[in-house]
């Protein structure tokens, strides 16, 4: 997926938050309690509901006995293995990462950074400047302790005329004098400004509510003193990134066979409490044989079920389920225009066949999501109604009607429209009795994509709309965004999903100046929603002013769905299986959760009976 | 010799000889004459029990198949219907269904059609092709033969199985014509090899010199002297490679580069083995088709083996 860069850019962000992240206030303490299933668990939203099938946390008491934890990595190819957060651009490496990184910075019930971490973030809205405190004993693995020089170094290294990675966005051009770094005009950033060995003062151009979840700063510091006699070209690479990388966390990087496995033992400058595992082994599983290394006890942690096997796996005895909502949306897209790369903006067409907000509407009524989620996915997706994710449970309005399915009044809005059969065929001709043959563009992947997208088509053809399947025949991923991307005059509705980051901010997603508005949707109203999200407005007294922010994501979100340039079709269920001897593991996103504090109740681990 | 033997017998009797040679005549043809490749083939199978079971059980299959897939609505099959996700063989569902709710016995028998007509075409068309270039290039020799068996050569070190998905993949509607078309242009060539080296050693033969030395028509030489000389080769290694063509439409759809998803195929139904848990659990899903490639396989090759036999003298049973 080369070109679906900012999901994965954003999915970074959100897996170091995540993890780093898991809330008390919702465990279930009692282990006979967090037993599959018996308690529901509900994601709390000012408005509305999600009921979790599974509970997001569990914690059992007992003596922990050292051991090594296996955890699964379920790719079904092997991981590039490059351990440096502003050069790895999987989020297969971003996992493999997570016991070196701990929690260097925590976050609040939003998603947003709060103190906690090893390095807490202090915001002044009025001085534009956000400011790192590190932990005064977080120390390297090899004893140099961490200082601001080591966060100057990330900022230098994204800035860095040679870099060629994806950070250096419009979110670090926010930061003074990183511009003139970038061009060759400073040699410092002038914007940077170390105010002494553990703290590091960052102004920016614009304070906007982005920042508060992370926007232009780094979620994590690299060694500048074991990295910096390796050129930025090379670094990739290097031994240093791939083999024998430092770390500040709770654990260390012992041994990798690359694009295979990782193993970590216990960090031993580690600053905080003792790690209660003698080894950490990640290893790569193909998807396809997890739910048999799970029965056999050979993983202790599967983080990301796959949701095709639920039925392999929900009953197996020897493991306890936990699950949250993703961050997350599928969505149906509708193409309506095309990117200008002169102006670098979105240049909405009339004349597309979609063009039609009443078509739009018709299909997004015809599409019998709820089926898809409950039949398909086993009820591990729920039916979306808008183009937020509920991972966001604060700005994601539940009271939205959406659409749902409804196919008589798709048949009602293509009459009134105009959309009516004239030549007897059974399909409906355009308002001016031209044929209306719709292209829908679909990608493979697993066994369910083929089935899914001839379900949609035949929903569509169900209320005589005449879609088929661009080029008759799935479209392998990367070849899809390409197509997307480009603009491929053949598509008329194509079928996909993005992955949102900690910060909701949909206007990477849907601006007007956005290549990632594969919809080339663009209208006043919404130039005027996203304004009114990224607006300084936002700030009330002391911090986010949460009644407006929830507003203007609501109208935002209101918005796309009476417009429709697409429509959400499901949010997924993350589901994550541990052997019943590992004593705690936590899904929510504010908790006290560590690495250190994971245990291992028995030295075998349980076989499914 | 019954002439000279006439001419013998003639200064004797005259009543005598005209009964001799009346009966004689028809003992001696019956001695003399060879037999038929179709009698030949009928005793074969008079004495091979086990190839006379095949063929009939081969006519069944394709009797079922062609018939049942032609009362079969491929779009009523291929619907889609989620709430029968992965029913195990009922009465409303005599194979059970797959993922889709999309019944198997249905996509046996579209796919079962499928796969025996594309095996069945580019078997046809590759054999004319073949037959014709080797024949050519057999009867002539020479630098005509040099030229076509280089091509013919080039064709045989290109990676063909790559070619053809990347061909699927490139061209953007494609359908059964277009699979036969690919397939068709690599697999003439193994036909051509084998009829040239027989038309090669035929064309010197003196029966074929007489023909040449009397004027007769090149073209009239290779199809009406030479081809019928080895048409018994052509026909048993016709049936041999088609099982090979039913498999190779097979296990491209198995690796996903067959024909499109919508349209049903064996490949698509064995690669259903491929999903976890399949395998042990959901017997209904991959069997049938793999039985059935099993047995259409096995059957045509002992029909195969059965023809081989009948065309060399030196392995006949009967």
């Amino acid at each position: 997926m080369k070109k679906s860069w900012k999901i994965i850019v954003q999915l970074l962000l959100v897996t170091s938050l995540l993890m780093a992240s898991c809330g008390k206030k919702q465990s279930t303490e009692d282990p006979n309690k967090s037993k599959k299933g018996e308690e529901k668990q509900k994601i709390l939203d000012a408005s509305g509901t999600i009921e979790l099938p599974y509970p997001l946390c569990v914690k059992k008491d007992g003596k922990t006995v050292g051991g090594t934890l296996n955890i699964a990595e379920p790719s079904s190819t092997p991981f590039e293995g490059i351990f440096n957060s502003f050069l790895q651009e999987t989020t297969t490496d971003q996992d493999l990462c997570q016991p070196m990184w701990g929690v260097f910075m925590k976050s609040g019930p939003n998603n947003e950074i709060v103190d906690g971490g090893y390095c807490n973030v202090k915001f002044d809205k009025d001085a534009k400047t956000a400011t790192y405190e590190l932990n005064k004993k977080l120390t390297w693995s090899d004893g140099v302790p961490v200082t601001s020089d080591d966060l100057i170094f990330v900022y230098n290294c994204i800035a860095n005329k040679d870099y060629t990675g994806v950070r250096y966005d419009s979110d670090y051009q926010n930061v003074v004098g990183i511009e003139e770094y970038h061009d060759g005009k400073a040699n410092t950033i002038s914007g940077l400004k170390k105010i002494d060995d553990k703290t590091l003062q960052v102004t920016f151009k614009e304070f906007y509510p982005g920042i508060l979840w992370g926007a232009g700063l780094t979620y994590n510091v690299e060694p500048e003193h074991y990295l910096k006699d390796v050129p930025l070209k090379d670094m990739e690479s290097s031994d240093k990134v791939r083999l024998k990388p430092l770390s500040c966390g709770p654990f260390v990087v012992s041994n990798i066979v690359p694009g295979e496995s990782v193993e970590y033992v216990p960090n031993p400058h580690w600053f905080g409490e003792k790690p209660k595992l003698d080894k950490i082994v990640y290893k790569r599983a193909n998807p396809d044989i997890i739910v048999e290394a799970l029965k056999s006890g050979e993983f202790d942690v599967v983080d990301g079920l796959p949701a095709d096997h639920y039925n392999e796996y929900k009953d197996l005895s020897n493991i306890t389920l936990l699950s949250n909502v993703e961050r997350t949306v599928d969505y149906i897209g509708f193409k309506l225009g095309k990117w200008d790369t002169k102006t670098g903006q979105v240049v909405m067409d009339p004349n597309m066949k979609m063009s039609d907000v009443k078509l739009r509407e018709a299909i997004a009524y015809a599409a019998n999501t709820k089926e898809v989620s409950t039949q398909f996915y086993n009820g591990l997706r729920i039916p979306a109604n808008t183009l937020l994710d509920p991972g966001h449970s604060t700005f994601w309005d539940a009271k939205q009607e959406g659409y749902k399915y409804n196919p008589e009044k798709a048949k009602k809005i293509l009459d009134e429209a105009g959309y009516v059969d004239k030549d007897g065929d059974g399909m409906r001709e355009d308002p001016k009795g031209n044929k209306l043959k719709i292209n829908f563009l679909a990608r493979t992947g697993g066994d369910i994509a083929e089935p899914l997208a001839q379900f949609y088509i035949q929903c569509w053809r169900g209320v005589g709309l005449d879609v088929g399947l661009q080029n008759g025949r799935l479209i392998e991923s990367n070849a899809f965004y390409d197509m997307i991307e480009a603009d491929d005059p053949g598509i008329d509705i194509f079928m996909a999903g993005w992955g949102m980051g900690s910060n909701p901010d949909p206007s990477g997603l849907y601006g007007r100046k956005a290549q990632f508005n594969f919809e080339r949707y663009a209208s006043e109203a919404n130039d005027k929603y996203l304004k009114a999200i990224a607006s300084e407005d936002a700030f009330g007294k002391d911090g986010i002013d949460n009644d407006y922010l929830v507003k203007a994501y609501k109208d935002w979100q209101a918005n796309m769905v009476k417009d429709v340039p697409a429509f959400p079709t499901d949010y997924r269920l993350h589901v994550t299986g541990i052997n019943n001897r590992v004593n705690y593991w936590d899904l929510n996103t504010v908790s006290d959760w560590g690495w250190e504090k994971v245990g291992l109740l028995l030295d075998t681990p349980e076989k499914a009976k | 010799m019954s002439k000279n033997e006439v001419n013998v017998q003639t200064g004797n009797s005259k009543v005598n000889v005209k009964i001799v040679t009346s009966e004689d005549e028809k003992a001696l043809k019956a001695l003399s004459e060879v037999p038929s490749f179709h009698e030949v083939l009928k005793k074969e199978f008079k004495v091979d029990k086990l190839a006379t079971v095949c063929l009939i059980i081969l006519i069944i299959i394709f009797a079922a198949v062609m018939i049942g897939s032609f009362i079969l609505n491929q779009d009523e099959v291929m619907k889609i219907s989620l709430r029968n996700k992965f029913k195990p063989p009922s009465k409303e569902f005599i194979l059970g269904t797959d993922i889709g709710g999309r019944s198997i016995i249905g996509q046996l028998l579209i796919g079962g059609r499928n796969s025996i007509l594309i095996g069945f075409a580019v078997t046809i068309l590759t054999t004319i092709i073949g037959t014709i270039v080797g024949l050519i290039v057999g009867y002539y020799g020479g630098k005509v033969d040099n030229i076509i068996m280089r091509i013919c050569d080039f064709i045989t070190v290109l990676p063909t199985t790559l070619l053809i998905i990347t061909f699927v993949v490139v061209i953007p509607n494609y359908n059964m014509g277009h699979f036969i078309f690919i397939m068709t242009i690599f697999y003439w060539v193994g036909m051509t090899r084998l009829v040239r080296s027989k038309a090669l050693s035929e064309s010197r033969r003196d029966y074929v010199n007489a023909s040449k030395v009397m004027g007769t028509n090149d073209f009239k030489i290779m199809f009406n002297g030479i081809l019928p000389n080895i048409s018994s080769i052509i026909i048993c290694d016709l049936i041999l490679s088609f099982a090979g063509n039913i498999g190779i439409e097979t296990g491209l759809t198995f690796l996903g580069f067959g024909l499109p998803p919508s349209t049903p195929s064996l490949g698509t139904l064995v690669g259903y083995a491929r999903t976890p848990g399949a395998m042990s659990d959901k017997l209904w899903l991959w069997l049938p088709a793999s039985l059935f490639i099993l047995v259409m396989m096995l059957c045509i090759n002992y029909v195969g083996q059965a023809v081989k036999r009948a065309s060399d003298a030196k392995q006949r049973l009967g």
